[in-house]
């Protein structure tokens, strides 16, 4: 089962981790010169968010335990997703 | 056939691989919340922008506010997963607890919603003032009515624990419910990046 290999103090581990990235982002945004900064922020803040989302899938929600082909659901569902969303920005965007 | 040989039948017919169904039909259903956020997210990329006369998202937004119900939503994941530790372990008062812990966040982050939206009603930044607005109150909305879905859930659950107590205890039912909030929480990272912090690029 996936949380025989999850422990409590790993759970409060990525909770604080997750809040000092997050305290990060915000930190971030409120440097008035980094701001307008896109290829600074852009970059930055996309890691950040790619992190968070990963630790959240692999630990809160056992992914990284759990059977393969739940991973294979999402991220084929999150990859046809982002074509979408590809395909969207690329046909409507003015 | 004999009684064993009938289980196995039964167990292959109704579960084909070892994952309990509805923990695979709730992996199924967040593939299909994918599309859901991806395309309003993409939406409100596309149109941000076109806020016509009305004001525009950076004027408006309140970003600590949002910070701190982003604070929130993640100190509710993590009381979700001990909600889970302590179903596996038959630990009835702390599996109330954290479950009560997750409703009380989820409570908290509607109200910094309800909150948000009257705030930025009342500057000007209303459900159809302009394609950004729309756009905005679309995705955050469905986002928040997600939320709304979870914290009734959540409680239903901590109700039936609260009557039943220890006869309750159901693991993969609090597990499959719990992948159920972390997405949520997931799709709320994104939201706060691209929907929050971008916008101000």
């Amino acid at each position: 089962m996936a949380g025989d290999h999850s422990p409590v103090r790993t759970y409060w581990k990525i909770c604080v981790i997750l809040s000092v990235m997050t305290l990060v982002e915000y930190l971030i945004f409120k440097v008035p010169s980094l701001r307008g900064n896109a290829m600074f922020m852009i970059p930055v803040l996309s890691i950040l968010s790619i992190v968070k989302f990963v630790l959240v899938l692999g630990w809160y929600m056992h992914l990284k335990y759990d059977n393969k082909i739940l991973t294979q659901i999402f991220v084929g569902s999150l990859a046809l997703a982002i074509m979408v969303f590809v395909i969207l920005k690329l046909a409507l965007h003015t | 056939m004999g009684q064993h040989d009938h289980h196995a039948a039964v167990h292959t017919h109704h579960q084909v691989t070892d994952i309990d169904n509805r923990k695979y039909g709730m992996w199924v259903l967040i593939g299909s919340e994918c599309f859901l956020f991806g395309t309003m997210i993409a939406n409100w990329i596309i149109h941000r922008s076109n806020t016509g006369t009305g004001p525009k998202p950076t004027e408006v937004f309140d970003i600590e506010l949002t910070t701190w119900s982003t604070f929130i939503l993640l100190l509710s994941s993590v009381a979700m997963v001990l909600s889970l530790e302590a179903c596996k372990q038959k630990e009835l008062k702390k599996f109330q607890l954290w479950t009560f812990v997750v409703v009380l966040c989820g409570l908290f982050f509607l109200g910094c919603q309800v909150y948000e939206f009257n705030h930025f009603i009342n500057l000007g930044f209303g459900l159809t003032t302009s394609v950004a607005a729309s756009s905005f109150y679309l995705l955050t909305g469905c986002h928040g009515l997600h939320v709304a879905v979870g914290v009734l859930i959540m409680s239903s659950i901590l109700a039936t624990s609260l009557v039943k107590k220890e006869k309750w205890f159901n693991y993969n039912v609090v597990e499959t419910l719990g992948l159920y909030w972390h997405f949520v929480d997931v799709v709320w990272i994104i939201i706060f990046t691209v929907v929050y912090l971008f916008v101000y690029l």
